[in-house]
């Protein structure tokens, strides 16, 4: 197994579902069949969509699936944080905040009475990736989360060992495979607007290769050019609306890919004329 | 003995029904449930899967990237909301998309509603007959069937990632057209696995009927697509058991949404009153004559037959359905012949609704779009929103029927039906 000392010691683990689609976890029943031995590493102890058990053990390892958007999360956070050795943010929700983020670019009562008759009978809030409340030891980014990359998580977390972090941007592995590079040879919002130069790689291109512009699921690369992003998008004849939409789908939350929506308002109407007026 | 001393000293024995968090199912929900003597004193079926506002949210975003993000509703059937909503927003935009394209999605619609109800049956929902509280058991105790499944799954899994690009939210779907249609050679390859799981689906059917399911009896009406010449999948009129029968843009004519106090789904209504089901019962209760012959055969076999009123049987429903979704898959791709094809298309304002059959059942989704492309109102019911209120019906059908039963017993019966629904309460608070 492992070269770890206490190897033959499962690793406890716990999956827990916020605001989300489930696709993560449900991911994760994808891999149980193909990826028997990596997961025979993890006893999990909580995972409520594959088995009919209650949390009645304590976990070593924490999965956090979808980001936090009622008051009463936080509190279940914080328990968590205070339980387990290590906590993942698992997919792009918990990580970034996800799709359903992009109600926070709204006034937030405007899109809850247009869901519901009466929002007062709904707990919720903001939407907000988990590391705004509590320290996330790893990431595994992406909608959903890519196999090869949470497998090698696993067996890093079960070897004691800190999992490899990926810095760089999609377009790497894009140049490593030899795809043909999209946002240069194709046209049209839907076929080339693509956030590669910007987003952080580790998804194995799976989009691009089959001939899908990123967008963006796994959030900002590190130090990203969002500006030389935005004037490349802006050269290609795609409005500020296109822009604003592409940046604000998969991680609008982090501060990078922010600044990229914010181009579009800028343009509209500059900050300190709004103040004036 | 103890018991019927209690009620005679003039004290019903009061049974309490309470899972916080039901197990194996996708999304968030609790029941609860006060059964006295053999009245149902109480019933909540507690939705609470946080909401997330999609129908809030798509307002202002734009018609070509609505059908990725509305996908993320659910991690189980990204593809039939995926479906759905760009019928509707070519409907409403008035695009007309190539026959060719119209095939590939429902061929990939189907390797889908074949994949989910694979998972459902295997790990979801036979562990309970089986004793287990997982499948993670089955994988060294009954490793025929647990190879069985997984033969299954890849095989269908494949079909779905050739076109999509990946089984699990899949990305080659685009407004209008696909990014690339994968090639005959391809498809043709892929219809072999099939051809390879087709023993291995019959073989399921038959293990979902000798599970010890269940007698119950629950007169539903059942509401689904009613297809012509196919079995619908993403097309065809809406039926009821009822006598309802009209077209798609329709329903909003006949089915109605209602906010609950103590769930965060809202519960659907047929004419502003009945519950209903939707689902593979529905669908093969609507539809029978519809299904392959393989599918005819192995349903006659096994001896289940239309109508079917045990809302337990919709998992024997969904194997069947299995079956005929292999033998579409394989006939489609037999007289399939990929063309490349470069569709141009411009868009109007305008506002339209689809209904397509997802695994668990009617989904609808309808959208109004501005002349620039703009979501200006987006409208969407899902399945387990569907169901919402005729799973109230039928729990309280079933529990004063097994009152006698004791608790752990009973909370296991109420579970069991939950789950033979197959629902998604991701889905339900979208």
């Amino acid at each position: 197994m492992t070269a770890n000392s206490n190897s033959n010691q499962k690793v406890k683990a716990a999956v827990f579902k916020f605001t989300c689609c489930a696709g993560c976890q449900f991911a994760l029943l994808h891999f149980f069949d193909q990826q028997v031995e990596t997961l025979e590493l993890l006893d999990f102890v909580y995972f409520k969509m594959a088995r009919r058990k209650e949390l009645d053990e304590p976990y070593e390892l924490a999965f956090i699936e979808g980001g936090v958007s009622a008051p009463e999360h936080i509190e279940q956070l914080k328990a968590i944080r205070k339980q387990a050795k290590t906590l993942v943010a698992f997919g792009a929700c918990a990580a970034h905040g996800g799709v359903p983020a992009i109600k926070d670019w709204q006034t937030e009562i405007d899109v809850e009475e247009r869901a519901y008759p009466d929002p007062l009978l709904v707990s919720s809030m903001k939407v907000s990736p988990v590391d705004e409340f509590v320290k996330v030891d790893h990431y595994l980014r992406g909608c959903p989360i890519d196999e090869v990359e949470f497998m090698e998580m696993i067996r890093s977390i079960a070897a004691d060992k800190r999992p490899y972090v990926r810095e760089h941007p999609v377009c790497l592995e894009c140049k490593l495979k030899n795809n043909i590079c999209i946002l240069l040879m194709r046209e049209g919002v839907q076929e080339s607007m693509c956030l590669g130069p910007v987003t952080r790689g580790g998804c194995r291109v799976v989009c691009t290769s089959n001939m899908r512009a990123c967008f963006g699921c796994r959030g900002p690369m590190s130090n990203p050019n969002i500006a030389e992003m935005v004037r490349t998008f802006k050269g290609k004849g795609f409005s500020g609306k296109d822009i604003e939409m592409r940046f604000t789908e998969y991680a609008g939350l982090s501060a990078e890919f922010r600044e990229g929506a914010r181009a579009y308002y800028e343009r509209k109407a500059p900050y300190y004329k709004r103040k004036a007026a | 003995m103890k018991e019927k001393r209690r009620i005679t000293s003039g004290k019903p024995l009061e049974k309490q029904i309470k899972v916080d968090y039901l197990a194996r199912t996708e999304g968030e929900a609790g029941v609860y449930a006060l059964v006295s003597d053999s009245e149902v004193k109480e019933l909540k079926f507690n939705i609470w899967e946080p909401a997330r506002f999609f129908e809030g949210f798509l307002v202002g975003r734009m018609y070509y990237e609505v059908h990725d993000l509305v996908s993320r509703i659910c991690g189980i059937c990204p593809i039939s909301h995926m479906t759905t909503a760009l019928r509707a927003l070519e409907k409403a935009t008035g695009v007309m998309i190539s026959e060719q394209t119209r095939i590939v999605r429902h061929i990939l619609a189907q390797s889908q509603i074949a994949s989910s109800h694979i998972i459902h049956l295997y790990m979801l929902a036979a562990p309970d007959y089986m004793g287990y509280d997982s499948i993670i058991p089955v994988i060294s105790e009954h490793p025929d069937i647990f190879k069985r499944y997984y033969r299954m799954k890849t095989a269908v899994n494949k079909l779905s990632t050739l076109i999509g690009g990946r089984a699990l939210h899949t990305m080659s779907v685009l407004f209008g057209k696909f990014t690339r249609v994968p090639s005959r050679k391809s498809f043709l390859e892929v219809a072999d696995d099939l051809k390879a799981i087709k023993d291995d689906a019959l073989e399921t059917v038959r293990f979902v009927s000798r599970l010890p399911i269940p007698e119950f009896y629950s007169e539903n009406i059942y509401v689904s697509l009613k297809g012509k010449d196919f079995y619908p999948i993403n097309e065809g009129r809406l039926a009821s058991t009822s006598g309802l029968d009209v077209s798609e843009d329709e329903y909003r004519a006949h089915f109605t949404e209602q906010q609950l106090p103590y769930t965060n789904s809202k519960y659907s209504a047929l004419n502003g009153k009945d519950s209903f089901m939707v689902g593979a019962l529905a669908r093969i209760n609507q539809n029978f004559d519809l299904l392959s012959d393989d599918a005819k055969a192995i349903a006659a076999e096994v001896g289940f037959s239309v109508p079917n009123h045990n809302p337990y049987l919709n998992n024997l429903a969904q194997a069947i359905e299995i079956v005929n979704g292999i033998d579409d898959c394989i006939n489609l791709i037999d007289a399939f012949y990929p063309q490349k094809e470069e569709p141009a298309f411009s868009i109007r304002e305008g506002e339209g609704g689809a209904i397509t059959e997802a695994p668990r059942g009617l989904l609808y989704h309808s959208y109004r779009v501005s002349k620039d492309g703009v979501i200006e109102k987006a409208d969407i019911v899902t399945p387990t929103a569907h169901n919402a209120s005729n799973v109230e019906k039928d729990l309280n059908l079933l529990l004063p029927t097994i009152s006698h039963l004791g608790v752990e017993e009973i909370t296991m019966r109420c579970e069991e039906l939950i789950r033979a629904y197959d629902p998604c309460f991701s889905c339900s608070v979208h």
